[in-house]
């Protein structure tokens, strides 16, 4: 009978922990080893760091090449043709 | 190195007119106004230039022939992105044959010593999450993390983390069964921590 969580445990868990959703004991002992453990302490905080910048990469944008746009453009304008002409059926 | 193209700023009604009415002028517009915040989405699913300009091409499509269906009094961007977020989804069910398999995800899972404590120390880190935006460095070493998961991590990864999708919505698109679904985000966040822990260590 294991008492105590190992910082692997704690690991493993961190996203249930996160997110409130593990059982009343298991997050019992998983506080309690977070209370007595340093390096866990850190790692659940970057690990937190972690997922809001990841959060902000949502509004992220990336040059499109010219080239890119103009292809895209010249694409649109032969479906479009496609499409109004089947729209007047 | 930022080409200002100063292009016309089309409001949300002269997009939904100029769509329907199939107007090429504002379509263009459209085009330039859009491309870059769809395309950045589009990346998130496959990393290969001319796979993602087709997806583009084809999400652009469907916006002008969907657009009859959008819905007037909600706003225009969270709709077309959905767009863009299926189509991708969309083009990775069909070419799951072609992506890469490079990344070893367990080089970059935290190690531990055979009583379950860390291998390594584990440093807290002093960052702003404004330093994403104030400092391209970093912004340019998360999306790369974000990039190298495999697919099979990065795409619930990105849904969840990114999106914002709950886990019963993401299981559902990538037909995976939920406890999968957060098994594979919570074993990418850690690669993604592990990447940025390696970037602040080093700096
Ligand atoms: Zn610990």
């Amino acid at each position: 009978m294991k008492d105590f969580f190992k910082c692997q445990e704690c690991v493993d868990l961190l996203t249930d922990y996160l997110e409130g959703s593990l059982e009343v004991e298991v997050k019992r002992r998983l506080d309690e080893h977070l209370a007595g453990c340093a390096p866990c302490i850190n790692f659940v905080r970057t690990f937190e760091k972690s997922q809001d910048l990841t959060n902000r990469l949502r509004e992220q944008q990336v040059n499109v090449p010219r080239e890119v746009q103009e292809r895209v453009k010249s694409f649109l304008k032969v479906e479009l043709v496609a499409l109004s002409s089947e729209r007047q059926k | 190195m930022v080409a200002i193209m100063k292009v016309r700023e089309l409001d949300q009604r002269q997009i939904v007119e100029g769509l329907k009415a199939l107007d090429t002028d504002i379509i263009d517009d459209f085009v330039d106004q859009y491309s870059r915040p769809l395309f950045g989405v589009i990346l998130n699913y496959t990393k290969n230039p001319s796979d993602a300009e087709e997806i583009l091409q084809d999400t652009l499509l469907k916006i002008i022939k969907k657009i009859e269906t959008f819905r007037e009094e909600s706003d225009i961007w969270p709709w077309m992105r959905r767009i863009a977020i299926n189509n991708g989804i969309m083009w990775l069910r069909k070419h799951r044959a072609k992506q890469d398999r490079t990344t070893q995800l367990e080089d970059l899972l935290p190690k531990f010593s055979r009583d379950g404590e860390f291998d390594s120390p584990v440093y807290g880190w002093s960052v702003d999450p404004e330093e994403v935006y104030l400092n391209s460095e970093l912004a340019g070493e998360l999306y790369e993390a974000v990039q190298s998961l495999p697919y099979e991590y990065r795409v619930p990864l990105v849904l969840k983390d990114i999106e914002g999708y709950a886990i019963k919505q993401i299981s559902s698109l990538l037909g995976l069964k939920e406890p999968t679904t957060k098994t594979r985000i919570h074993r990418a966040r850690l690669f993604v921590r592990e990447r940025l822990a390696q970037y602040f260590e080093g700096r």
